[in-house]
């Protein structure tokens, strides 16, 4: 790891190596801290759970230096100094918004509520402590602020611009008042943003300490120096992975939830040397439903860093992934640009194509060396009313997917993109009124690929209350995550009412308000993730341990993999495997597969 | 024991990675200490060396042994190495993939570089069979159970090479009868086949972590059952009459025919007892709050003792995943004395995760190491004597180590040696003392309130400036730290526990239901005790306990239920607040129910360790030069021998003290007081900075 360190070391900094390393040390074990603090004392399953927050440091300009890795939101200041210049911060300020238009994408949906706190030492500016918390219902008009139908962002809960919350100690109580009448559970949102203000002090006296001890110099010195241990990272991993040139993509999202219409990003990154481009401009408009994305124009450097740096241990996220790559282009009135006040709830769909979009760029860049697409997370929202107890229940449940296949090994089956836990079937029967007649493994959606891609699961619900309704959100059914080098993309999930009876019927996945009654059977099956390389390519006697283990069918190892099992479906037919899979190299594979393989037009078309 | 003429000897050994330690504690002659190589692949053996060793040592019959207590690694080698048994898993219909599934968690947040957080290995899908059945909420039976396809789902596994069964059925919790017949139907088709039933294992809700706490628990019992039985027949044929005991994670003694029938209480069977070392010294020296920090040669143990009483957490983790076991909280960190310094792509000087472990070890240990580690650094700032370290059985090299710290630190950075070796040494301690403020606050407990106890062979020569890092102003050194675990084993007691599922609401809850439960909690434990002998009547205590959480939160906390209160409930409601207020931050006057219901029984343990002065030859004192970080110049160090300490002496920082199991650093602004027992407690006397 000591070869040529791009940042000079010792001579011409002014603090030396070792304190700056304590320095940042104390940075990382402080905003750890904060996240233990709100983990600690938060109190809705979505922060405790889900762990659905952020918390960051930040230099006195405002520049990310040490923060969770979460790329869903930057330029968290800027917002603030519009409406409060600098030179009018003060020791004890508390700012808070969860607006994503007025902050310009330092928030992107207003369940997420921003705390930042500036820290002084000596009268002199430091920088500030920042957290944010999903919080459970900040109103709007369903329970939980999230709709799939909703049409704007008034639908969605209250709106707050940057406003300053605390003046040196004090609560504007005023700010307090408004803010918590405006949520259906507002113990809950107290006890929630208690935890986040609470953090946020923590970081700023953390910030104090450091500054105490080592002196203020020494702590910009710190700042800087992991910023441009960021950029150096970053620099080196496009230099050596990325050759120079102009390569495009465009990855889908299914629908809005509101209308039956496809969107896309698209994307076109340009290398020169030293100097990469990120252009959206060639991105879908902005949708009625609230798949919109506020993007501020870190968040796909911050992608990018992070998944070119996984292996290093220098590549943190912050602002040096900013100054690594040059201007991100994105277009007014798109999908990642939207005007206010489109609705925004469902942002992460968007956010996840922007990888996905960036994934695919790289990937014809590179020849292939880059993993495969991944599928959304999926939720429900039941909102069952039983008239004979009458008992409300609101069942929120994030179901898990499969992830696209790794240049180097499978996807993983069955996670959340965020690390949210399902509830256990144990727990829903008890506290929702349903019952939970499967779990399992969703068979052949993992995206055959010398490395499989990962699989979704299958969850059944039966409905107990006597009417209830259903809110789906559930991508990549129409345009599975894609699979990359000759891999084959995910096989797609669904949602069916009484499967296997002669009512079923068949629900469209990103929807809101449909009527369910008693009895009904809910079966809600979720998409994989991509595959990597040529499934001919996978040894047989792993094709055998999938079929085994329940990944993949007899039928898909035949047809996909080119391996045919005996009759008893427990050992590899070595000769017959043979014989398909040379006919089966015959079918040509291109670099990209969605549904079938695709042409180099077809990717950016 | 009054029926014995000549009381009798204790022994307590501890399996490490690298020696196995034993204690043996003879009455009128104090404590014999040794430690022998460690036997991988057959722990027994080093055992069994070790105890033949201390026995000829002290001129001791093996019949004299009165007491044999044990700590293994036998159980968490067996998931590290994935050297268990063969098992197969039967689950409900539909419920195939609940251990493959887990909760879909993923605890780092876009790493891209992330494996299954689920132990998929205890039974991939094709070891994992469904029967027909089904168990509702309430525990009412909605599907009876179709016994043919228990016996379908059986004999496929059998056929599959399963040697061993565990069976996870829904909400077996509430009802453990189909559980219970399914292992019928094992038992009358496979005679001596292992099965573990969910509902014995962990009677509690939330079907995946019950799941995976039983298939570990099949995985490893015919490894520790054969291993312990082993262990019983060496011990027998070598005379010992004495009854194997084995430490449990939650820091008690069992029988070894219980320990094997419940092997999944023996995860942290060695960090464990090093805890109970650690709080039975802190009880001798009047400490009831403290941190013990037990620092090898690759990680570091934090553990916090509070009100005298080891932190328990529900739910433990072996290998990285849920355990759902209750175990001592015990939090490793990857950092020791062979943590390796290297320099980052920007300049910078990071100090771990990566170890030399002991082979090659440090470079200072002359076997081909060339890394710069946290040993080298201290041999180089002169607080390791090279010629006495472990004693004087190992001689370091002291020109090796200065070489390591200035080829890959010092000259890299632009740096002088002893500059670099103190950076070093300042990451380190930094990183040590974030980790143990990380601990303490996710506990909600302020570290500062709170004596620090070092153990381990580099504990004592990190405690001043970890205590400094962290505003600690109190240092219990044990007399032996380097293997008080050992010594922990001879201080705690035999202790049995068992829980149950217990669904009802606090405020509407029929105390008399309370009890029903806990009467049959306790008979079996008292059952279990009936076979731990004699010691099983000494000091006997029971202690009943609810886990408790606001109606509709996932998460519970353990509550004392102190049955003869006047009013029980009312109490356990308010104690359970104010611990949700001192955990969690806050708490409400909202309703809480039962989760489970936990009685348990000790006995003995009289916290007692090693505490008179053994051994040690009397030594002279001298002084070294030593370097403190942030000095640019050196400073004189008393050096003393901790043999030759007397009771009542001050030591004034900086000084060192030496013994063959540790060394421990005295800094400028400590001084030390040796206490009748020999214990040295350090007190921090002034604001210094380092």
């Amino acid at each position: 790891m000591s070869t040529a360190p791009p940042v000079a070391a010792g001579a011409n900094r002014p603090t030396d190596t070792v304190t700056l390393e304590l320095i940042s040390g104390a940075l990382q074990a402080a905003r750890a801290e904060m996240e233990a603090l709100i983990d600690r004392t938060s109190m809705s399953p979505f922060i405790r759970e889900k762990k659905d927050y952020f918390t960051a440091f930040l230099d006195a300009d405002g520049r990310l230096a040490v923060s969770t890795s979460l790329t869903l939101a930057g330029n968290l200041v800027e917002g603030i100094l519009e409406h409060y210049p600098r030179d009018t911060m003060r020791d004890g300020d508390l700012y808070l918004y969860n607006d994503p238009y007025a902050s310009r994408g330092g928030v992107s949906h207003l369940p997420d509520m921003v705390f930042v706190a500036p820290v002084f030492h000596g009268g002199e500016m430091l920088g500030y402590a920042e957290a944010w918390g999903h919080l459970w219902d900040v109103g709007g008009s369903v329970p939980g602020s999230i709709s799939p139908g909703a049409r704007s962002t008034f639908e969605e809960g209250i709106q707050i611009p940057p406003v300053r919350v605390m003046r040196e100690g004090v609560l504007n109580e005023e700010v307090w008042r408004i803010f918590t009448r405006n949520s259906r559970f507002p113990d809950m949102l107290s006890g929630d943003v208690k935890a986040i203000m609470a953090a946020c002090r923590l970081g700023k006296r953390r910030l104090e300490e450091v500054a105490a001890r080592f002196g203020a110099a020494a702590l910009r010195d710190a700042f800087a120096f992991v910023q441009a241990r960021s950029e150096a990272s970053l620099r080196q991993a496009l230099a050596r992975r990325v050759p120079d040139g102009s390569h495009a993509f465009r990855d889908w999202i299914d629908s809005d939830a509101v209308s039956d219409q496809s969107y896309s990003v698209h994307v076109r990154v340009t290398k020169s040397g030293d100097e990469v481009t990120l252009d959206f401009g060639a991105t879908d408009d902005q949708a009625e439903g609230p798949i919109n994305f506020v993007m501020d124009q870190s968040v796909p450097k911050y992608m990018l860093g992070l998944y070119l740096g996984m292996d290093d241990p220098q590549a943190r996220m912050n602002a040096g992934f900013e100054r690594a790559i040059g201007a991100v282009r994105t277009r007014p009135g798109s999908l990642v640009a939207p005007h206010f006040p489109a609705s925004l709830g469902l942002r992460s769909h968007t956010m996840i194509r922007v990888t996905g979009a960036l994934l695919g760029a790289l990937a014809r860049a590179t020849g292939g060396d880059a993993s495969a697409a991944s599928s959304v997370y999926v939720l429900y929202y039941l909102r069952s009313h039983d008239r004979r107890t009458g008992i409300f229940h609101l069942c929120i449940e994030g179901l898990s997917v499969g992830f696209g296949a790794r240049t180097y090994a499978d996807g993983l089956d069955a996670v959340y993109y965020v690390a949210q836990k399902n509830y256990p079937v144990e727990f829903a029967e008890m506290e929702f009124g349903v019952r939970i007649e499967a779990l399992r493994i969703h068979t052949d959606s993992g995206g055959p690929g010398r490395h499989r891609g990962g699989c979704g699961i299958v969850r059944d619900v039966r409905v107990l209350a006597d009417s209830a309704t259903l809110g789906l959100r559930l991508d990549n059914c129409r345009h599975p995550a894609f699979g990359v080098n000759g891999g084959m993309s995910g096989r797609g999930g669904r949602v069916i009412v009484n499967p296997d009876s002669p009512d079923a019927r068949t629900l469209p996945t990103m929807s809101d308000g449909h009527a369910l009654r008693e009895g009904d059977l809910l079966r809600i099956v979720t998409p994989g993730g991509g595959g990597w390389g040529s499934p001919l390519e996978r040894p047989a006697e792993v094709v055998l341990g999938d079929v085994l283990d329940g990944f993949v069918s007899v039928a898909s190892a035949r047809d996909d993999y080119g391996v045919v099992l005996d009759a008893s479906g427990t050992t590899v037919d070595h000769e017959a495997t043979s014989r398909l899979r040379a006919e089966l190299a015959k079918v040509p594979r291109t670099m990209f597969h969605r549904g079938r393989y695709l042409t180099d037009e077809e990717v950016t078309a | 024991m009054s029926e014995r003429a000549i009381p009798g000897v204790r022994i307590g050994v501890d399996v490490g990675g690298t020696f196995t330690d034993v204690v043996c504690a003879i009455p009128g002659q104090g404590h014999r200490v040794l430690k022998v190589p460690s036997t991988p692949g057959d722990s027994s053996r080093g055992v069994m060396d070790g105890v033949a060793a201390v026995l000829a040592q002290a001129e001791v019959d093996a019949a004299r042994i009165e007491r044999f207590a044990h700590g293994t690694t036998v159980a968490t080698n067996a998931v590290l190495e994935r050297k268990g048994a063969r098992i197969g898993l039967i689950t409900t219909e539909g419920f195939r993939d609940v251990l493959e599934i887990g909760r879909q968690m993923r605890s780092q947040m876009y790493n891209v570089r992330l494996d299954p957080e689920t132990p998929v290995f205890l039974a991939p899908g094709r070891m994992r069979r469904t029967v027909r059945e089904r168990i509702g909420s309430k525990g009412e039976v909605l599907v009876p159970l179709d016994e043919a396809s228990v016996v379908e789902a059986v004999d496929g596994l059998v056929a599959d090479g399963a040697q061993s069964i565990a069976v996870a059925l829904l909400f077996s919790f509430l009802d453990g009868s189909h559980e219970e017949r399914v292992r019928d139907i094992v038992r009358e088709r496979h005679p001596g086949l292992d099965v573990s039933l969910s509902c014995e294992v962990d009677p509690a809700f939330r079907e995946y972590e019950r799941t995976a706490v039983t298939a570990f628990d099949a995985y490893i019992k015919p490894v520790v059952d054969r291993y312990l039985a082993h262990l019983e027949n060496g011990l027998s044929s070598a005379g010992v009459e004495a009854p194997l005991q084995v430490m449990q994670s939650r820091g008690g003694l069992a029988n070894a025919a219980v320990a094997r029938r419940r092997p999944i209480r023996l995860f942290l069977s060695g960090p464990a007892a090093g805890v109970i070392g650690a709080q039975a010294v802190g009880a001798v020296a009047g400490v009831e709050d403290l941190i013990s920090v037990d620092i090898g040669g690759t990680s570091c143990d934090i553990a916090l003792v509070s009100g005298s009483k080891p932190l328990i957490r529900p739910e433990g983790t072996i290998d990285g995943y849920p355990v759902r076991v209750p175990m001592i909280d015990v939090n490793a960190i990857g950092s020791g004395g062979g943590s390796i310094a290297w320099i980052d792509g920007a300049g910078g000087l990071r100090v771990g995760p990566h170890s030399a472990g002991s082979d090659p070890g440090p470079a200072c240990y002359g076997r081909g190491g060339t890394a710069a580690t946290v040993t080298d650094a201290s041999i180089v700032l002169g607080y390791l004597d090279p010629a006495y370290f472990a004693g004087g059985a190992l001689a370091l090299d002291p020109e090796l180590a200065h070489r390591a710290v200035e080829r890959t630190v010092a000259d890299p950075l632009g740096m002088s040696v002893h500059a670099a070796a103190a950076g070093i040494h300042r990451v380190l301690d930094a990183q040590m003392a974030e980790g143990i403020r990380l601990v303490s606050i996710r506990q909600g407990f302020d570290p500062r309130g709170f004596a620090l106890v070092p153990l381990g062979g580099a504990g004592a020569l990190h405690a001043c400036s970890l205590a400094d890092e962290l505003g600690i102003r109190r240092i219990v050194v044990p007399r032996r730290p380097g293997v008080l675990s050992a010594g922990g084993l001879l201080a705690a007691p035999v202790e049995h526990e068992m829980s149950a599922a217990f669904a009802e609401r606090l405020d509407r809850c029929d105390l008399a239901a309370v009890r029903t439960v806990l009467d049959g909690l306790d008979r079996q434990c008292e059952a279990l005790m009936a076979e731990e002998g004699a010691m099983a009547h000494e000091d006997r205590r029971v202690e009943h306990a609810a886990d408790v959480c606001y109606v509709g939160q996932g998460y519970h906390l353990e509550i004392p239920l102190v049955l003869d209160d006047p009013d029980p409930l009312q109490r356990l409601y308010r104690d359970f607040l104010a611990a949700h207020d001192r955990v969690y931050g806050h708490a409400t006057e909202a309703p809480a129910r039962f989760v489970n219901l936990r009685s348990v029984h000790r006995a003995g343990g009289a916290g007692e360790v090693e505490l008179a002065e053994t051994g040690d030859s009397a030594a002279p004192r001298g002084s070294r030069t030593i370097w403190l970080p942030g000095r640019e110049e050196p400073v004189e160090a008393v050096v003393v021998r901790r043999g030759a300490l007397a009771a009542g002496e001050r030591l004034v920082g900086p000084a060192i003290v030496e013994q063959a199991d540790t060394t421990i650093l005295v800094r400028p602004g400590w001084v030390g007081a040796v206490s009748d027992n020999a214990l040295l407690v350090l007190e921090r006397t002034a604001e210094e900075q380092s």
